[in-house]
């Protein structure tokens, strides 16, 4: 284990000799600002937001202005301050979201590869059949029957989810399960729980952390694609993806406003997100890149 | 292009090849000067690193773009030095063919063998019909030992040494002047790799191709080579006819090489090598480029050595 | 093994995934928490009545009966019967599907134009202009949602320029005859130039929004692995035979990438088919995308699970000729 740490200091190290010099560490330095920016804006959202976003302040669609940057909506409401209020949900529930995946991946993942057996089969067929399906798919039939709300959302993305976690996991304990160390373990007596999460889990873990940054940005864009359709939090509350719908009704009054700023907010988020995940991903996984 | 006896076909003077990378530029070859005569085979040797492969891809110029050539190259008449990558295309296949070193990476595996002489052939004829392709193709596997019904199969269904009896052929269909074998038979086994030697001769005689072996093994030159000349660090330490580089080796490099051969002998308990290694290429010292590890090192050897005539050859020291 | 009976094993393997699918896609929507009969109903609905439904449902009967009776039904075509309509699931999503493979296959055009050629001369000139632009596009374009990217293109294009229809599939004023459902194919059978030519402005919008949008993954794949593919031996050897760019790109390094590049395909046409959803709902194009969405409003749940499991095998159809296409592209798969 002394090895296995030193290993990892090394690594660290490494990361932020790359964080500072070349084109991926700026990448990463860009991707994590443009994230901790919205992580301000929603926590500090009332002390930033000029109007309440969910109360009529001025006409029905009006233009943007020194009074309104961003113009207001249909219902007369301060687009601007529905942008910044709307980070709240966009990012709880794309954190939350692939929290539970991990919750529910990163265990099963465990248990079936270090099982096997025809639990790890039937484990690893559903899983694969859940994966090849399209995620935005699942996530809709799932948010149809559960209905509207922050955690009934992030439930129906995480599913989405959960198998890539699940897959992962299962696949690297597979292969690590038949090391030295763990075999040693194992003949040292140490119970199965013990070799599960002393000996495999760190081993596996930063495969798993690449992955949860990379989703981060996708289930943004889930969220802002199942609030679209109508399937996200119910109204008023401030969400871009719903915002951009009934922005939409607006497209041929050439009211541009009500779709660029809530658009932007999403792809700025994305960015962030993907950037940042880009970035670590380069640096913890160099061999990742090529395969995608 | 058509040559007396004797003929000279290529010729190399004062070549340089310097690879640009982020350090800097990598010496690679750095002053060679060498001639191929028509229907001979020359074997150039080395250590890894000491760009012999460089020089061989470099007659070729498939280098990475920003490689740097100077000096002069003749390939028959013309200088390909200052040519561009469209007119190095005529030069390239035509009239100098290459065999690479791995014939498992470089036969692309799921391109039917009927296809890569197809479309090589059809490059730099382009009227061949299919027909008269397959014919060539057919006439030439048969002649490296390939049954022609085979051309139908894609190359993993080839074994190594089938691979680059294929390879072989499709270095030969065109009839180039040249055939350079880098190292054709490092990645096969003992038994192959001297049929593949044989075959390569063989061929050689039956249709008056030059041939350019590069190796790290002396054993392979020595079954196959007219003439020999030893490279060490981007340049030609010694060349001469087989015998004499075997039998009265000049330069001490060539010599210590010759000793590190591994044989049989039961007598012979210690495995020769040559200590240290060769200087980087990115920044040689002036001087003789051996002289870190030559046993018969002088005060002299700091300067940098001039080419003697000997004994019918060149010696650098 | 011939490339027939390498088909027709693929195609048995395939029937185990579908079930697996089908199980996965029942369970999931049985176990979830949510009542979908409170849900029709509203939470006030009389005992009476919510059990009247249930029972007209099948929802009255034990778990593993009532999947069986789903399974009998994928297998007979019988989807299940919208309870807003009243109609065949299936017939309605025939009727619909068309409109979402016509859009697919033009968005799938585009994205296999941009992601082959844009991406294999990106590789061959590496780090030049070119594949500075594309690495920005696929950047770019990957966090661009492809809904918002519609309104932006309905807002210049319809809006603003007005060239083309903000949604819609075809004018009133169009009557080609209807064969295949498929408009642009219909038109052209009909040789009716004028019809074609509207329905054209009708898809170009839709299918340049998701053909884009689903473009920036692919053309980063098709870069790379091209890159990879240009440092091997092979294409080395490629050109020390004379042979020209066109061939060493594209006849070697270009068709070795796409090797790994198919492993990874049945994704990606997931991803097109989730896109599709969004963008059938952001243009009003009457696809099963949007047919899905509709029903979701009205709450139709025989409607819902019948279109999902219809993705379900849509999605493996696909998959299976993918599979084929890559035997045919890379015969090592066949032996």
């Amino acid at each position: 284990m002394v090895k296995n740490k030193s290993f990892l200091s090394e690594r660290i190290g490494e990361f932020v000799r790359d964080l500072t010099g070349s084109g991926t560490g700026r990448l990463t330095i860009v991707g994590s600002s443009i994230l901790i920016f919205f992580i301000v804006l929603a926590i500090f959202a009332p002390y930033i937001a000029p109007y309440d976003p969910t109360e009529k302040v001025g006409l029905s669609l009006e233009p943007p202005s020194r009074q309104f940057w961003f113009g207001t909506d249909n219902l007369g409401r301060d687009i601007l301050s529905r942008v910044i209020y709307g980070s709240r949900i966009a990012l709880s529930i794309s954190f939350m979201g692939v929290a539970i995946a991990f919750l529910i991946g990163v265990p099963l993942g465990l248990f079936s590869g270090y099982l096997g057996g025809w639990v790890d089969r039937i484990l690893t067929l559903i899983m694969d059949a859940m994966y090849i399906f399209p995620g935005l798919v699942l996530a809709i039939a799932i948010a149809a029957v559960l209905g509207p709300g922050v955690i009934n959302i992030s439930l129906s993305i995480a599913v989405v989810y959960a198998p890539t976690y699940f897959r992962i996991i299962r696949n690297q304990v597979a292969s690590v399960k038949s090391e030295l160390y763990v075999e040693a373990a194992r003949a040292l007596g140490a119970k199965n729980w013990e070799i599960l999460l002393k000996y495999i889990f760190p081993n596996v873990l930063p495969s798993v952390v690449v992955v949860l940054s990379m989703n981060l940005a996708d289930a943004l864009m889930t969220e802002a694609g199942l609030s679209f359709l109508g399937l996200g939090i119910a109204p008023p509350t401030p969400d871009w993806g719903f915002d951009l719908s009934s922005g939409q009704r607006f497209v041929l009054s050439r009211a541009w406003w009500g779709i660029l700023f809530p658009g932007l907010a999403i792809v700025f988020a994305a960015l962030g997100f993907s950037m940042f995940s880009e970035g670590i991903n380069e640096l913890l996984n160099p061999t990742i890149r090529e395969r995608r | 292009m058509s040559y007396a006896k004797d003929e000279i076909v290529l010729k190399a003077q004062g070549l340089k090849i310097h690879y640009h990378t982020q350090k800097g530029y990598v010496r690679a070859v750095d002053g060679i000067d060498l001639f191929v005569r028509k229907g001979e085979t020359i074997g150039v040797v080395g250590e890894s690193g000491c760009g012999k492969s460089t020089f061989g891809q470099g007659i070729l110029k498939l280098l990475p773009a920003k490689t740097k050539y100077e000096g002069e190259l003749l390939v028959g008449t013309t200088n390909v030095i200052p040519l561009d990558e469209k007119e190095m295309k005529k030069v390239r296949g035509k009239i100098v063919g290459m065999i690479f070193q791995d014939p498992m990476t470089s036969l692309n595996p799921i391109v039917k063998v009927e296809k890569l002489f197809h479309e090589t052939l059809k490059e730099h004829e382009p009227n061949i019909s299919m027909e008269i392709s397959r014919e060539r193709t057919a006439r030439i596997l048969e002649k490296v030992g390939i049954e022609p019904e085979r051309m139908r199969e894609y190359p993993f269904q080839f074994s190594g040494g089938m691979r680059q009896r294929v390879m072989i052929a499709l270095a030969l269909v065109l009839n180039p002047d040249i055939v350079i074998a880098d190292e054709p038979t490092t990645s096969l086994d003992v038994i192959v790799q001297a049929q593949i030697l044989e075959l390569l001769d063989e061929l050689r005689r039956s249709y008056n191709t030059s041939v350019i072996l590069i190796t790290h093994d002396l054993g392979v030159v020595a079954q196959m080579a007219d003439r020999i000349a030893v490279m060490y660090a981007g340049q030609i330490v010694e060349q001469n006819i087989k015998n004499k580089i075997y039998y009265q080796p000049k330069h001490p490099y060539t010599k210590l090489l010759l000793k590190s051969i591994p044989n049989t002998n039961p007598k012979d308990l210690q495995l020769n090598f040559i200590p240290g290694s060769p200087p980087s290429l990115l920044d040689v010292p002036p001087g003789c480029r051996f002289a870190s590890r030559c046993p018969f090192k002088m005060t002299v050897c700091e300067k940098e050595p001039p080419v003697f005539e000997i004994d019918e050859g060149q010696v650098k020291c | 093994m011939s490339l027939r009976s390498y088909i027709i094993t693929r195609i048995i393997l395939a029937l185990p995934m579908i079930f697996i699918l089908l199980a996965v896609i029942f369970f999931i929507l049985r176990i979830i928490p949510g009542d979908p009969v409170l849900a029709i109903l509203g939470g006030k609905a009389p005992i009476e009545v919510i059990q009247q439904k249930r029972h007209e449902l099948g929802l009255d009967k034990p778990v593993i009966v009532q999947f069986f009776d789903y399974i009998r039904g994928v297998i007979t075509g019988n989807l299940g019967t919208s309870t807003l309509t009243n109609r065949s699931v299936f017939e309605e999503l025939k009727d619909r599907f068309p409109a979402t493979l016509e859009l697919t296959i033009f968005s799938f055009l585009i994205v296999l134009v941009i992601g082959l050629f844009w991406g294999a001369e990106s590789a061959w000139r590496k780090d030049e202009g070119l594949d500075i632009v594309a690495r920005v596009y696929s950047l770019l374009l990957y966090a661009i949602p492809v809904f918002w990217f519609g309104l932006i293109l309905q807002l210049i294009f319809a809006s603003y320029l007005r060239w083309l229809p903000v949604g819609g599939r075809i004018s009133a004023v169009t009557n080609f005859k209807i064969v295949t459902g498929l408009y642009v194919l219909d038109a052209l059978l009909s040789k009716d130039w004028r019809g074609l030519l509207d329905v054209l402005r009708y898809l170009t919008l839709p299918s340049i929004t998701l053909g884009l949008v689903i473009s920036s993954v692919f053309l980063r794949m098709v870069r790379n692995n091209t890159v990879l593919m240009l440092s091997k031996d092979f294409v080395k050897a490629a050109r020390a035979r004379g042979l020209r760019k066109k061939i060493v790109l594209y006849g070697h390094a270009v068709r070795n990438a796409f090797v790994p590049i198919f492993t990874i395909m049945g994704m990606e046409f997931a991803a097109l088919l989730a896109g599709a959803i969004l963008t059938e709902t952001t243009f009003s194009w009457p696809g099963i995308g949007s047919y899905l969405v509709m029903k979701i409003r009205y709450r139709d749940f025989p409607a819902i699970q019948g279109t999902i499991v219809f993705f379900a095998l849509f999605i493996v159809v696909i998959s299976i000729i993918i599979d084929i296409v890559n035997a045919l592209v890379d015969p090592r798969v066949r032996y």
